[in-house]
């Protein structure tokens, strides 16, 4: 393996482990590294289940922690349900946007289904 | 060039199929099987880069298997794939001290149907890279 690739791949565990600290419910983000800046995207929220709700000043917290452990690396944070206020600069819990629709699992599903007459649940 | 090495166990033959196409257009090697039983018999005999599970299917389910994979002396990655949020619910002793001790090492993640492919091969590029790498 590459060692930048190494790198990477470590500082997305990184990202992940301060996740998993907090309860982030990790099917709904994902943490992309390329050389010098983190992508998170998706909806940040915690697990079904957690006992307390997320909060400003938690999301604060967290993306801190994850700015410690991935070094000098720009961190890109691009979330549906929670927006940062350029005015105040702190984060907000945000209206959700449309998700992208192309490419879709259950589109390729129906593809499949079509050829071979098998059904799927989602 | 070493191609990265993909287990996917699912009990649903077309999952199975769509993850074989969207992966195998990426350059991965992946390898599929329906039960449990198939993957724990082809994990003692061969290593993969990762790992990905369904959560429920019969006979064991993939936090079974997720267990036995985390016994291994060598850490491998594991992607749940899942349709059902709820299976994960911070609820349940036993899906706790999962969280707390598995996945805390940070080479676990969750993938939930439905998705898009450029989120699968978002979640699989972040846990190990792209497809190929230099010897």
């Amino acid at each position: 393996m590459k060692h930048g690739e190494q790198n990477n791949l470590e500082v997305n565990r990184s990202a992940r482990r301060v996740l998993v600290t907090y309860w982030i419910d990790l099917g709904r983000v994902s943490i992309h590294t390329l050389k010098d800046s983190v992508h998170i995207r998706g909806s940040l929220m915690k697990l079904p289940g957690a006992d307390s709700p997320l909060s400003p000043s938690s999301v604060e917290i967290i993306f801190r922690k994850i700015r410690n452990e991935i070094g000098g690396r720009r961190l890109q944070i691009d979330f549906d349900n929670w927006v940062l206020n350029s005015a105040t600069g702190s984060w907000e819990p945000g209206v959700a946007r449309e998700r992208r629709n192309a490419n879709r699992f259950s589109d390729i599903q129906e593809r499949i289904i079509q050829s071979t007459s098998i059904r799927i649940d989602e | 060039m070493l191609m990265k090495k993909i287990l996917s166990v699912d009990d649903e033959e077309a999952v199975l199929r769509c993850f074989e196409r969207a992966l195998k257009a990426k350059k991965y090697d992946i390898k599929t099987c329906s039960d449990s039983e198939q993957a724990l018999a082809i994990l003692e005999k061969e290593d993969f880069d990762l790992i990905m599970l369904d959560v429920k299917m019969p006979k064991a389910n993939g936090f079974e298997i997720y267990e036995q994979i985390k016994k291994k002396k060598t850490p491998v990655a594991v992607l749940f794939v899942t349709a059902y949020p709820a299976s994960f619910a911070a609820k349940s002793e036993p899906m706790v001290h999962m969280w707390r001790e598995e996945f805390s090492d940070g080479n676990t993640d969750i993938l939930y149907k439905p998705f898009d492919i450029d989120t699968l091969v978002e979640k699989v590029e972040g846990l190990i890279g792209p497809a190929q790498e230099d010897e």
